[in-house]
């Protein structure tokens, strides 16, 4: 049984126009099709605006789905008693470690509220849980009676990798959780999460811009474009020989993988605004191999070799 | 594996947020005067029924008008001169001092309370009675403060009291809006929505994660507020609408001096330049403070 199942999951936003402030709904994602095993890695790639923050958002349950179904061990998160008990198995690591501690609350405190709120902990064992899980991020337990602000971005964040694992927890949700990071210490900070995945048995979600880090650290990748699922399977299958379009011109925009790439992979224009995506299939106005049927029809996603993959051709190029 | 990696250093300065405020906040020359200014005030308006070399009632029918020491005609044994009664007019000053500032300081406080209770209402409220919240206070807020004194104290009556709550009343809209667009832009921010996925309910998001992060702002406006209900107790005092005579109340003083101004002017004069002074300071502490939490001011 899987850790995480999500089905045709799905989430909208609503925005306001104009004069008359007329609502206008956006899709943010539409069906997500997904599985990830405990102690494994999802990566989720795409562009800004494809959606990826958004599914953050409902994986947490900071937002609840529109469309599709969620399942969390095998619990339908469509309950609402699992609901509430969500945020105590999956947690978040933020992008900005500058933005995502409170600068009014020492460390320690920052650590021990999960606690506080969700334990039957008292003072001693929550500061015992608080001083170990400081430990396993390689911070100095002497030091959490600091404000965040004492602290540098790596240091920063690592106490955020502890708040989210002293609920210790199956699922984290790590939304770029480097990429606001000095150079310096990203791979720091990277390996600190690998350590700990091998450790605790965790499992991550990892929302990332970066292939070469995906490439390194997933199991699976989802690649979403404008809310969609473009190509989903095996983080090594995908990157060895991508199926979809897309997947084949993030890879060759990024210097790592250019080499394997061949043929015409130039991507053209602009990502379209989420308010007009165009029909059909979303990407065919950039794909290099667009025919006239990917502008008229949707392309499903539908299984190929192990994958998912929403191409009309996918069959052909997967040869 | 080594744990703590070399750039572990332990040795970071640290200083808790209120040393640092006064690390920035001593760099500001003018803020530093204002405090001190203000420290002198609040000392004399404390410690005024000890510190007062006369009853500031009491009427000396052979030293009517006495001019200050440093002027002709000036004794030493009333420093700043006697009014039109032969009353000390430094006693009376002095205790002043504690109607004014002791006065304006509840006042702000009770505004300060009612305005973030009820602007935390505002920024929790959504839909119509938000929209009706916040044009409540637009109007509200353009009126000037002293006109909306006067329109309270002429529904309540004359007095001191009515004057205090009038003011109150008319302080409680700035604090309610500073509040509420405080709120609305911390709420924005990642360190809240951890909090959320912390579990943590409205009520603990609020009081816990978002109302600390916005004291620098409440702190801001309450300065603000202070040197207002100051100078609008005064203004209320000296219109014959708040502290009536013989209350040694600042504007009343004033008021009450007016007939003399030609032949006395320092019966008008003193009184003044204590609003002036007692204004002043608080307006240089606004101001430094403002420096000293606003990131954008800082080196």
């Amino acid at each position: 049984m899987s850790l995480l199942r999500a089905e045709n999951l799905g989430k909208d936003f609503t925005v306001r126009k104009g004069l008359l402030r007329r609502e206008k709904r956006v899709i943010a994602f539409d069906g997500l099709n997904f599985s990830l095993e405990a102690g494994q890695t999802l990566a989720v790639v795409g562009e800004s605006g494809s959606g990826k923050s958004s599914l953050a958002k409902v994986l947490t349950g900071i937002d609840t789905p529109d469309r599709g179904r969620l399942w969390l061990d095998g619990e339908d998160l469509a309950s609402p008693a699992v609901r509430k008990t969500l945020h105590r198995h999956v947690r978040m690591i933020f992008q900005d470690p500058y933005g995502s501690l409170n600068p009014r609350v020492r460390v320690n405190r920052l650590l021990e509220e999960p606690l506080r709120i969700n334990t039957d902990l008292n003072a001693q064992e929550r500061r015992q849980r608080v001083n170990e899980t400081l430990l396993k991020v390689g911070l100095r337990p002497e030091l959490a009676d600091r404000f965040p602000h004492a602290f540098s971005g790596g240091q920063r964040q690592r106490i955020a990798i502890a708040r989210a694992l002293v609920l210790e927890p199956k699922l984290i949700v790590a939304d770029e959780p480097i990429s606001a990071l000095d150079v310096s210490v990203q791979a720091q900070v990277l390996n600190l999460l690998i350590d700990l995945q091998k450790q605790l048995d965790l499992a991550y979600v990892f929302i990332s811009h970066d292939l070469g880090i995906v490439k390194h650290l997933s199991n699976q990748v989802l690649v979403l474009y404008l809310g969609r699922l473009m190509e989903y399977g095996d983080t090594d299958a995908v990157f060895a020989k991508p199926f979809h379009p897309y997947t084949e011109a993030l890879l060759a925009a990024t210097p790592q993988f250019r080499h394997q790439i061949q043929g015409q992979h130039v991507v053209k224009g602009e990502l379209p605004s989420l308010l007009k995506v165009p029909p059909g299939c979303p990407f065919h106005k950039r794909c290099p191999y667009a025919t006239a049927r990917c502008a008229e029809e949707q392309p499903a996603s539908r299984p190929l070799k192990g994958r998912l993959v929403a191409c009309h051709y996918a069959e052909e190029r997967a040869g | 594996m080594n744990r703590f990696p070399a750039w572990h250093d332990w040795h970071i300065p640290f200083l808790g947020p209120v040393r640092v405020l006064w690390r920035d906040y001593r760099r500001d020359g003018f803020g530093v005067a204002g405090l001190c200014l203000f420290l002198v005030l609040a000392t004399v308006a404390l410690f005024a029924p000890w510190l007062v070399p006369y009853d500031p009632m009491a009427q000396m029918p052979h030293t009517l008008l006495l001019p200050p020491y440093w002027m002709d005609g000036g004794v030493a044994t009333h420093v700043l001169g006697t009014d039109d009664l032969g009353r000390d007019l430094l006693s009376r000053l002095m205790t002043g001092a504690r109607l004014s500032l002791g006065l304006g300081l509840v006042i702000v406080l009770a505004a300060l309370v009612l305005g973030v209770l009820l602007g935390a209402l505002a920024a929790l409220a959504k839909g119509t009675l938000e929209a009706l919240a916040v044009r409540l206070m637009d109007v509200l807020l353009a009126v000037p403060s002293l006109l909306l004194a006067v329109i309270v104290v002429a529904v309540l009556g004359p007095g001191l009291g009515n004057a205090a709550v009038a003011i109150a009343a008319v302080l409680v809209p700035a604090f309610m809006r500073v509040t509420r667009a405080a709120i609305h832009e911390e709420m924005a921010k990642d360190y809240v929505t951890a909090a959320h996925l912390d579990g943590a309910n409205k009520l603990r998001l609020l009081t816990r994660s978002v109302l600390p992060n916005i004291v620098p702002s409440l702190v801001v406006q309450t300065t603000h507020a202070l040197s207002t209900a100051i100078l609008d107790v005064a203004a209320l005092g000296f219109l014959g609408l708040g502290a009536q005579s013989p209350t040694p109340e600042w504007g009343t003083i004033l008021s009450e001096s007016r007939a003399y101004i030609q032949q006395a002017p320092w019966t008008v004069t003193l009184p003044g330049l204590a609003i002036l002074a007692a204004v002043l300071s608080i307006n240089l502490i606004g101001n430094g403070l403002r420096n000293a939490l606003d990131p954008r001011w800082k080196r």
